[in-house]
């Protein structure tokens, strides 16, 4: 939930990196974190186990500037993406203002990919949020392995498997590579600022 | 596609997904690999090749377990991350210091970091207005990891802490009791003092003071009207104070609203409490449409409790 501070001119909101395990969300948020070390209010936290795999979240602050006189400061958290983590994932979801769902271009990910965005309509949903309405932005993650020979799936077919119904903006990327990666992060801050100007 | 190409291709595929550490993809590739080596009758080097695949089944499984190992195993985090978790995790920024501390110790049960959350807990409990709450969340911090012996423990010596009320030692004998109950444990916390007042003393139409009264979690109500007519919806409690209980009620359940009109006494509802289920009636006292906000065109209805 963004915290306004009218006296310090202050304005933090909180942007949620979602997805299925192994999609990519650290590599976006560790890419955010190399290329961006200047807006950086902090380290990056990684929580992770075995593997590599996210146990509770990523957390990095960074700080946008002045927008229109408001010193804007930002929280960019990953979700732990395994099945089990279920209770982890719903609560570093809360209070989310705006959220990024990586999506696995892997062939063999297809179904993750849908349950992923089907746990996040739920959690939101259990928040008395709205997955139509909250600021929201795609990332077809991965398709750097497409020139190496490997399956993906099109564009079109993730486009109709994930965001029929949703249309919301979509970017192709790969976390690895960093392609795609400062377009998602700063369409989703768009559309956040946008909706928390609305709203307040 | 070459029966080696086919091969080469699976293999390249699991290699990734090993690499990626998608071990469940990586495993159906090398199964689909073998599957392909099984169906040639006339394949040079065949049960060497399946070997080595079953080499790196079994190597996956191995890197499968190592995995499962670590993620149930508990992890302690560092006292500065602990601090970061409080700070990003308690969403009562601008409440007093205290509430805030009871939010932060409950953001640290949450992500499992139980030996300090209790030490924080225990330290909320000279607070008159946190006592009940730091308590039950110390309760819970030792259910979650399986201690209700040190559970019972502790709450022994609230029995004989001065700083507890009578009613909140009830409160927190039927707590724990309900939660060693449900754990199948069989031992009884109620004092030898005082007569145990079992649920099946409660008969219906007792009335219930506001000090009597029990925490209600949810209610299940009958639609009396409309096309669902005689269906009952469960709905959970917002908020209670004493004998009135405030429930959101989702726009979706239009029937259930409708028929839900200021000044009407439901005579069958479900009252669902930590320790049972009461049938009792209850009084609507006023019902209002959310106007803004997360819950925008729910509705909020209060109920107050007649009896149960």
């Amino acid at each position: 939930m963004a915290v306004f501070n009218i006296k310090s001119r202050e304005i933090e909101c909180k942007i949620v990196y979602y997805g299925p395990g192994r999609c990519g969300k650290t590599t976006n948020l560790e890419y955010v974190y190399k290329v961006f070390r200047k807006q950086a209010q902090g380290d990056m936290v990684s929580i992770s186990t075995e593997g590599d795999r996210t146990l509770f979240f990523d957390f990095l602050p960074i700080g946008l500037g002045k927008i229109k006189g408001y010193d804007v400061r930002v929280q960019l958290f990953t979700v732990p993406g395994q099945v089990q983590y279920r209770s982890t994932r719903k609560l570093v979801l809360q209070g989310a203002d705006g959220l990024i769902f990586v999506a696995d271009s892997l062939e063999d990910r297809r179904e993750k990919n849908m349950l992923s965005l089907k746990d996040l309509q739920q959690n939101l949903k259990d928040y008395g949020q709205n997955i139509f309405k909250i600021p929201l932005v795609l990332q077809y993650n991965k398709r750097d392995l497409e020139a190496q020979g490997f399956s993906l799936m099109s564009i079109e077919q993730m486009e109709k498997d994930l965001n029929r119904q949703l249309k919301v903006p979509w970017f192709a990327a790969s976390a690895a590579t960093g392609v795609g990666v400062p377009e998602t992060l700063k369409k989703c801050l768009t559309l956040t600022l946008k909706s928390l100007q609305d709203q307040f | 596609m070459s029966l080696k190409d086919k091969i080469q291709s699976l293999l390249k595929h699991a290699e990734l997904y090993k690499s990626q550490s998608l071990i469940d993809e990586a495993r159906e590739k090398y199964e689909q690999v073998k599957k392909l080596i099984n169906s040639q009758t006339s394949l040079k080097n065949k049960e060497e090749l399946l070997l080595s695949i079953d080499k790196k089944i079994n190597a996956l499984q191995q890197e499968s377990d190592k995995i499962f190992q670590a993620s149930s195993t508990k992890k302690d985090l560092s006292p500065q991350v602990q601090d970061l978790i409080k700070k990003l995790f308690s969403f009562s920024k601008d409440q007093a210091e205290n509430i805030a501390a009871l939010d932060g110790a409950i953001a640290l049960a949450k992500f499992g970091q139980f030996e300090r959350a209790l030490n924080e807990f225990r330290e909320l409990l000279i607070h008159d207005d946190l006592r009940f709450d730091a308590a039950k969340n110390i309760v819970k911090c030792y259910t979650e990891q399986d201690k209700l012996n040190e559970a019972i423990e502790e709450y022994k010596t609230w029995e004989t802490n001065p700083l507890f009320s009578e009613q909140q030692k009830d409160k927190l004998r039927i707590f724990l009791q309900n939660i060693l109950d449900k754990k199948g444990i069989n031992q009884n916390i109620l004092p030898t003092t005082v007569a145990p007042a079992p649920v099946e003393a409660i008969e219906e139409g007792s009335t219930s003071s506001d000090e009597e009264m029990l925490d209600i979690s949810s209610i299940g109500i009958r639609i009396e009207s409309g096309p669902r007519q005689g269906e009952k919806i469960e709905v959970d409690v917002s908020f209670q104070s004493g004998n009135i209980v405030s429930l959101i009620i989702s726009s979706r359940n239009q029937d259930l609203i409708d028929s839900l009109n200021v000044g009407l006494t439901l005579k069958d509802i479900d009252f669902y409490s930590p320790i049972a289920i009461f049938k009792g009636s209850g009084l609507i006292t006023a019902k209002s449409k959310i106007d803004s906000g997360p819950k925008k065109g729910d509705y909020c209805v209060d109920l107050k409790i007649v009896n149960i």
